[in-house]
């Protein structure tokens, strides 16, 4: 197990320095940095100051280790419209869009797992059309739309919750429901055909000839089979909810990366635009990793295979 | 002899019909079967795929996924220690508390049927907790002890294994443990060998052998291989088309089969010391589950058919060959005649 999860983590780190090759690369690639960063009416003279101050003119090879060099010290620039260091810029944003993530995560597995379980043990009752129904309704009802439904609906007519902002538990409510709309449509289609899948299993057949009782053969048998698929996809989900979900956090207001990347992409802030892209990335391979874990926890399979 | 019909059959099961309603429409996979088990004897329940002999046994128990799996007549009396029930008319929780308790399984495929994500001992102790034998410490010396009387070498460590850490026998035993945990007055063995190599096959049939004996377990024993059951079933009961067509002791039924099926199934055991160009076998195929049966199942394939066969069903009628032996059948092998119809 401990090879395993060496190796894992030792591919990790090789994956986040071919995110700092390509972070750098992709710049260049795009053609001539310093026009692509500053303004389209600034003079040629601007521009060959500017080249000369970010280093644009020195030898590719130099540049990307001097890249590499501050990278790996967490130094990447600083941010041509804040005038910041891009990366602390990112870090202090980093909470805000985690939080949400983490309700919209949470809110999603709450509703999902239940209503999976119901409608995969109770195939073709009514049951099974409410949680297949949400399942295709989470997945596609676009979540911007919902969220200004919501807020018109919910803030502007009831009242009930802030339109937008962050600030106390009643402001992240509305957020984490838009948010956690799409991957609460994806994990219940998962749970649901996932209980299906393992109630026909002979190793549960075996656990109802034991005489358990059906709230233990699920919370035992069936769930624990089914949280190896499940926590696959709650992984890569997770990602994406903390690679910053522009719309929401846009819609929102709400002060996390997402926004963020809307607009340093805007304002052409490109040492911004690679602090963020290293982080998101970084957290995707995290939560990989992560994922990894968990998976080694569960299944003995795994475990055991090196 | 004298002692069981004392006591009375064990198990007592009459005129059970399961069928299975699917889209296609109404699946009888048994129509309408009796036998009896008694107390400390082997019932081999012999049949080809699709007889309804694990069906018929499961439905017992309502191991059969329901829906679409309905029993629709019959009883099941079952003489415990202390009370007599009748297994169908149980809620599902009394069911429950019979499983593992009073009636232990073994299933066919060892491989898929132990829980991959659990220990083995804790897929034991659990039985032992779920009816209340052991907790805790004691529950664990108990599964132990279960590992060791099953043969398992080493069950201290052994008890904290995985399934894919033991082979297919291996895991076989642990099932057998599962099944014996709870001091089970039957256990219901369907196809125990099948999925398992011929000598890993012999060892489990010794085990099962010596654990009924020795703890004074009634076995139903369902399997497609007339050679195992040959030599551990004190009683055969050979089934064909969800329905019983002969029964009676191993011996009887092997030497003297009644029922052409019986006959022809005993005719298609290839023989070591013959030398046979070709494996014999029963010629058409096993009738459509489908159509609710009106005549004799094995009508269509039979050499000895006649009218009659294929206009009323043949009840199962002693042969008076010997006590416990019966057949369903409207011609006589052992007179080789045809019984007269009621009106015909």
């Amino acid at each position: 197990m401990q090879r395993y999860l060496l190796s894992r983590a030792i591919q990790s780190v090789m994956l986040m320095f071919g995110v700092l090759v390509l972070v750098f690369f992709l710049v260049r690639l795009t053609g001539d940095p310093a026009r692509l960063m500053m303004p389209r009416d600034a003079s040629p003279a601007d521009v060959e100051a500017f080249r000369e101050a970010m280093g644009f003119n020195e030898p590719l090879v130099r540049q990307f280790f001097g890249f590499m060099t501050n990278a790996l010290r967490g130094d990447f620039g600083r941010s041509l419209h804040f005038r910041a260091p891009a990366m602390r810029m990112v870090l202090e944003r980093m909470p805000a869009t985690l939080e949400l993530a983490l309700a919209a995560l949470a809110f999603a597995l709450f509703v999902a797992i239940p209503l999976g379980v119901i409608g995969g043990s109770r195939p073709g009752t009514i049951w099974d059309t409410i949680c297949r129904g949400v399942g295709l309704v989470g997945q596609t009802i676009p979540n911007f739309w919902l969220a200004l439904m919501m807020i018109s609906f919910f803030s502007v007519s009831l009242g009930w919750f802030p339109t937008f902002g962050r600030g106390g538990v009643r402001s992240i409510v509305l957020p984490a429901v838009a948010l956690g709309l799409f991957p609460l449509g994806k994990f219940t289609r998962l749970v649901r055909s996932a209980v299906l899948e393992v109630r026909n299993e002979d190793y549960i057949r075996t656990a109802y000839s034991k005489g358990l009782l059906d709230h233990r053969v699920y919370t035992h048998h069936i769930f624990l089979n089914v949280s190896v698929t499940l926590v696959s996809i709650v992984g890569v989900q997770f990602g994406y909810l903390l690679g910053g979900s522009i719309y929401i956090e846009t819609i929102f207001s709400w002060p996390g990366v997402g926004r963020m990347i809307h607009e340093a992409v805007q304002a052409r802030d490109f040492p911004l635009v690679q602090a963020l892209a290293f982080v998101s990335a970084g957290f995707i391979v995290l939560l990989n990793l992560l994922t990894d874990i968990a998976y080694v926890l569960i299944d003995p399979r795994i475990r055991y295979e090196d | 002899m004298n002692q069981m019909q004392d006591t009375g059959p064990l198990l007592s099961v009459r005129n059970l019909a399961v069928q299975f309603n699917t889209v296609d429409g109404i699946v009888h996979a048994v129509n309408g079967i009796s036998f009896d088990l008694f107390r400390g004897e082997t019932l081999g329940v012999v049949g080809e795929s699709g007889s309804g002999k694990s069906v018929s046994m499961l439905s017992l128990v309502r191991l059969v996924p329901e829906p679409p799996g309905e029993v629709t007549d019959g009883s099941a009396l079952f003489r415990g220690t202390h009370e007599t029930v009748d297994l169908l008319k149980l809620s599902w929780r009394e069911m429950a508390a019979v499983r593992g308790r009073r009636i232990g399984f073994v299933f066919q495929d060892p491989l898929s049927s132990l829980n991959p994500l659990i220990s083995v001992g804790k897929q034991i102790r659990e039985v032992l907790e779920r009816h209340n034998r052991a907790r805790g410490k004691a529950a664990k010396r108990r599964s132990i002890e279960l590992l060791a009387l099953v043969g398992i070498p080493d069950p201290e460590k052994r008890y904290y294994s995985y399934p894919h850490e033991f082979s297919g026998g291996m895991r076989q035993r642990v099932m057998i443990a599962i099944a014996i945990a709870c001091d089970p007055e039957v256990i219901i063995a369907d196809e125990p060998t099948t999925a398992l190599d011929v000598t890993i096959q012999a060892q489990i049939v010794d085990l099962l052998v010596r654990l009924k004996r020795e703890l004074g377990i009634s076995v139903i024993w369902i399997s497609h291989d007339l050679g195992v059951v040959a030599g551990i079933a004190d009683r055969v009961l050979v089934m064909y088309g969800g329905t019983a067509v002969e029964t009676g002791t191993a011996e009887t039924v092997y030497q003297h089969p009644r029922h052409p099926y019986t006959v022809g199934l005993l005719g298609a055991v290839p023989k070591l010391h013959e030398h046979n160009e070709r494996l014999v076998n029963i010629e058409g195929r096993p009738p459509s589950v489908y159509s609710r049966l009106e005549q004799c199942p094995f009508a269509p394939r039979c050499p000895w058919a006649f009218e009659r066969c294929t206009q009323q069903r043949p009840p199962l009628l002693p042969t008076g060959r010997d006590e416990g032996h019966s057949s369903a059948c409207w011609y006589d092998l052992e007179l080789n005649e045809r019984r007269p119809g009621r009106s015909t």
